[in-house]
C-alpha cells in the first residue's frame, strides 16, 4: 500500500479533533495529493468555482504540519516575482540621500511565496492560485524552478556577499533540501502551455455527492450549536433543485450553500419551511444562492412555468 | 525485458498519438507510482492513476478511461502490474531500438484499424530516442519510447470525432493574434522615463509609470451554420471556443448560412437577424473571419454561391484590417467545386483547419494593421 499522509480529514498531526480544519477532501482528491507528494510534482486543481480548489492546500498544510505559502496570481504578476523582486525604487532614494545600505543589491531584495517556500529550510505546502489568470507564458517562466526546486537571483554578484551574508542566510542560489508540495489551481479560463501541464497531476473537483455534501458542511458548520440535520438535508435537496435549472450563469455550489445554511441557522427557520412541498421561490432567503440578478429571473420564470403547467 | 513486457506502455504510446502533453519522463512517473503502490488495489485504482498523470483535463480524463478499457490487460493483477513496474525500473538493459523489439507491429495492431493499416503497410513507426534515468540513489535504468506515427492512412473514418487540430493547440495558435498597446491605468514602472526623470531633475520625485500592454486585437467570425455545416459543427464550435478563450481582446461571432445575404445572425438558430450593412459597421479594423464549407461539403459547382461569395469578400477584405476564410473541409476536396473557385476569387486566402492552415490564417488577419 502507498504511504498516504494526506487523509483529506482536518485533523491535524496531533490527530486532535479540537483543531480540525474545516475542509473535507473526497478520496480521489486526498489520494492524488498524495501521489503528488510522493512523485514530487505539482498538482493541478480545476473544477467549478466554490468547489474547494482554493482552500485545499491550507488543509493539506494543517494536516501535516507544514509551513503554508499562498500566491494569488494576477493578470499583472510576473513568474520571477513570485520568487523574488528587487525593490530598485528604494534603493534609488536611498543612494540620494547618501544611505550605506544602498551599497548593497541584498538589502532590496523581497522574497515572493514561492522563493520564500524555496528558502524554509523545511517541507512547505505552496499554493499558486489561479494561475491562468496571468500571461500565456508565465507558466513556462516557473518551469526550472519547478523541476529544480531551486532559484538564481541573477542581479546579484556573488562577489558582494561577504562571510557575514552567507551566514546570515544570503545566497545567490537558493535550493530547497525537501521539496515543496505545490498546489496550482485554475479556474481554466486560459489554456495552459503543454511544457507547463506534462509536469502536473491533475485533478477535477466535481460538484459533490450528497452524502459527502452533507459532511462538508457538518465540518464547515461545526461552531454552530445543535444545528438540525434534518434542515441540512433539505436545504441540500433544495439546491440540487436549484442546480438543475437550465441557463444559469453561475450555478450555487459549495461555499454558496453553506452560507446559505448559516443564514437559515440565524434566523431560526424550521427544516419543515424547505421540504419538498415549498415552491423554490418561496424558500427563506433562497436569493443569497445566487451571485447575478438575471439568475434570479431566470429561476422565477421556470418556476413559474413550473407552477402554471402543474395547476393546469 | 521485451516491450510487450513494460506495464502500460501501450496506454501511453495511444495517448502520445492523441496529443496528449506526455513525454518520456511522464512515462517514467508512472512506473514510479505504481511501483510505490498507487494504482494496484483495482482497476479503478489504475484508471484513476493514469488520468492523474497524464490527463490534464475533464475531456482527456474521459479519454484516458476509453483507452484503458480498450487496452488493459486481460489478465490484469494489481500485484502484477506492480512487480512489472519494479522490475521495470531496476532493469539494466536498455530495450532494443527499432520494430525488432516491438515483435514486428504485433502489439498495436490489436486496438484500432487505423494502427493496424498502418503497421501492415510499414507505417512510420518506429522508436525513439533511448532514454537513461536513475531514481532515488539505487534504481536506473534505461528505456525507448517508440515514437508516435505521424500519418494518418488516408480513406480511413475517425469516428471517435477528434479534430485535426487538437483544442489545446488551437487556443495557443491564437495567442500570435496579438495587436499589444499600452492602454488603462498607468501601473507599470517604466524605469529609463524614472532615470531620465532623476538625471533632468537631480532628485527622485516620483517614479514614472506607463500602462500595462494589452491585447487589443479584435476578432469577428462569420460562421456558415446548418445544412451542409452541420457535420462540422463540431470543429467550427471548437475553432470559436478557442478563439474565445485565446486571450484577444474582443471576440464577435455572427452567423449566416450558405451565403451571407441581407442579413446576418446573432444566433447560431439563425433566428436573431440584424441587417448585414448594420453588422459590418464594426468590423473596421477587426480581423475578419469566415467558416465556412464554401460548398465543398457538397461539391457542386455554384455560380450564383460563388458570384455572391465573391462581391461579399470584396466588400469585407475593403473594410477589415485582416481577412480569412477557413475551410472545415480537406484540401483535396475544393479542387474543381465551389469552393476551388471562391478560393481563387479571395487572392488564395482560404485555408484548411489544421495547424498550419490556422496559422496561415491568422498571418493573413494580422493583415496591414
Amino acid at each position: 500500500m502507498p504511504t498516504t499522509r494526506y487523509r483529506g480529514a482536518g485533523l491535524p498531526p496531533s490527530g486532535s479533533p479540537a483543531n480540525r480544519f474545516p475542509y473535507l477532501a473526497e478520496p480521489g482528491l486526498a489520494q492524488a495529493v498524495n501521489m503528488a507528494i510522493v512523485l514530487e510534482r505539482p498538482l493541478l486543481v480545476k473544477g467549478p468555482p466554490g468547489c474547494g480548489k482554493t482552500r485545499l492546500a491550507a488543509s493539506v498544510a494543517h494536516e501535516l504540519g507544514l509551513r503554508y505559502y499562498e500566491w494569488h496570481v494576477k493578470s499583472t504578476s510576473r513568474a520571477r516575482d513570485g520568487l523574488y523582486s528587487i525593490d530598485m525604487v528604494r534603493r534609488l532614494q536611498d543612494s540620494h540621500l547618501k544611505s550605506r545600505k544602498a551599497q548593497k543589491l541584498i538589502h532590496y531584495i523581497r522574497f515572493g511565496e514561492f522563493g520564500k517556500a524555496l528558502r524554509a529550510g523545511s517541507e512547505a505546502v505552496l499554493l499558486i492560485d489561479e494561475i491562468d489568470k496571468a500571461d500565456l507564458d508565465f507558466p513556462n517562466d516557473l518551469l526550472r524552478e519547478l523541476d529544480e526546486k531551486k532559484f538564481t537571483i541573477e542581479e546579484l554578484d556573488e562577489a558582494e556577499l561577504t562571510a557575514k551574508d552567507l551566514a546570515a542566510g544570503f545566497r545567490k542560489t537558493y535550493e530547497a533540501e525537501r521539496s515543496p508540495i505545490v498546489i496550482i489551481t485554475s479556474n481554466d479560463e486560459k489554456e495552459l502551455p503543454d511544457a507547463f501541464l506534462r509536469r502536473c497531476l491533475f485533478y477535477y473537483i466535481d460538484f459533490p455527492k450528497k452524502p459527502h455534501l452533507l459532511e462538508i458542511v457538518r465540518v464547515n458548520t461545526a461552531v454552530l450549536k445543535d444545528l438540525d440535520q434534518q434542515l441540512v438535508e433539505n436545504a441540500i435537496e433544495r439546491l440540487n433543485e436549484l442546480r438543475g435549472i437550465d441557463g444559469l450563469r453561475k450555478e450555487p455550489a459549495t461555499s454558496e450553500l453553506i452560507d446559505w445554511v448559516r443564514i437559515l441557522y440565524h434566523w431560526g427557520i424550521d427544516a419543515a419551511a424547505l421540504d419538498a412541498t415549498q415552491s423554490l421561490t418561496e424558500l427563506p432567503h433562497w436569493e443569497a444562492l445566487f451571485k447575478h440578478q438575471e439568475d434570479l429571473r431566470t429561476v422565477h420564470q421556470v418556476v413559474q412555468g413550473r407552477d402554471l403547467r402543474g395547476r393546469a | 525485458m521485451s516491450l510487450q513486457a513494460w506495464p502500460l506502455l501501450d496506454v501511453f504510446t495511444e495517448l502520445q498519438q492523441r496529443q496528449f502533453p506526455l513525454g518520456a519522463r511522464e512515462y517514467v512517473a508512472a512506473l514510479e507510482a505504481l511501483a510505490r503502490g498507487f494504482g494496484t488495489g483495482s482497476r479503478d485504482d489504475l484508471v484513476f492513476l493514469c488520468q492523474t498523470l497524464w490527463a490534464k483535463s475533464l475531456e482527456e480524463r474521459d479519454q484516458v478511461s476509453q483507452v484503458l478499457a480498450v487496452s488493459l490487460p486481460p489478465k490484469f493483477t494489481p500485484e502484477a502490474l506492480a512487480a512489472l513496474a519494479r522490475e521495470a525500473l531496476t532493469s539494466e538493459e536498455p530495450v532494443p531500438e527499432g520494430r525488432a523489439g516491438r515483435g514486428s507491429g504485433d502489439l498495436p495492431s490489436r486496438r484500432t484499424p487505423r494502427r493496424r493499416g498502418s503497421s501492415s503497410r510499414g507505417g512510420s513507426e518506429g522508436a525513439g530516442p533511448e532514454i537513461s534515468f536513475r531514481l532515488g540513489s539505487d534504481t536506473q535504468g534505461s528505456l525507448v519510447i517508440p515514437q508516435p506515427q505521424t500519418t494518418s492512412p488516408g480513406g480511413s473514418f475517425d469516428l471517435e470525432g477528434r479534430t485535426p487540430l487538437s483544442g489545446r493547440r488551437m487556443k495557443r495558435v491564437w495567442s500570435y493574434y496579438r495587436r499589444m498597446q499600452r492602454v488603462g491605468p498607468r501601473t507599470e514602472l517604466d524605469v529609463q522615463a524614472t532615470i531620465e526623470q532623476i538625471y533632468r531633475d537631480a532628485v527622485l520625485v516620483a517614479p514614472a509609470l506607463v500602462p500595462r500592454r494589452r491585447n487589443l486585437a479584435r476578432l469577428v467570425i462569420l460562421q456558415d451554420e446548418g445544412g451542409s455545416m452541420v457535420p462540422f459543427r463540431r470543429i467550427a464550435g471548437a475553432l470559436t471556443d478557442s478563439a474565445r478563450h485565446g486571450g484577444l481582446g474582443t471576440v464577435s461571432i455572427l452567423y449566416f448560412h450558405d451565403v451571407p445575404a441581407a442579413h446576418l445572425f446573432h444566433d447560431p438558430r439563425l433566428t436573431d437577424p440584424i441587417p448585414l450593412e448594420k453588422a459590418i459597421k464594426p468590423f473596421a479594423r477587426a480581423g475578419l473571419l469566415i467558416v465556412s464549407d464554401a460548398g465543398a461539403a457538397r461539391g457542386g459547382f455554384d455560380e450564383d454561391r460563388i458570384e455572391a461569395s465573391a462581391r461579399l469578400w470584396r466588400h469585407l477584405a475593403g473594410l477589415a484590417a485582416g481577412i480569412a476564410w477557413l475551410n472545415p473541409t480537406p484540401p483535396e476536396r475544393w479542387v474543381g467545386t465551389t469552393a476551388g473557385e471562391i478560393r481563387r476569387r479571395c487572392a488564395g486566402l482560404m485555408f484548411p483547419i489544421d495547424r498550419e492552415g490556422v496559422a496561415s490564417a491568422i498571418r493573413s488577419l494580422r493583415g496591414r494593421s
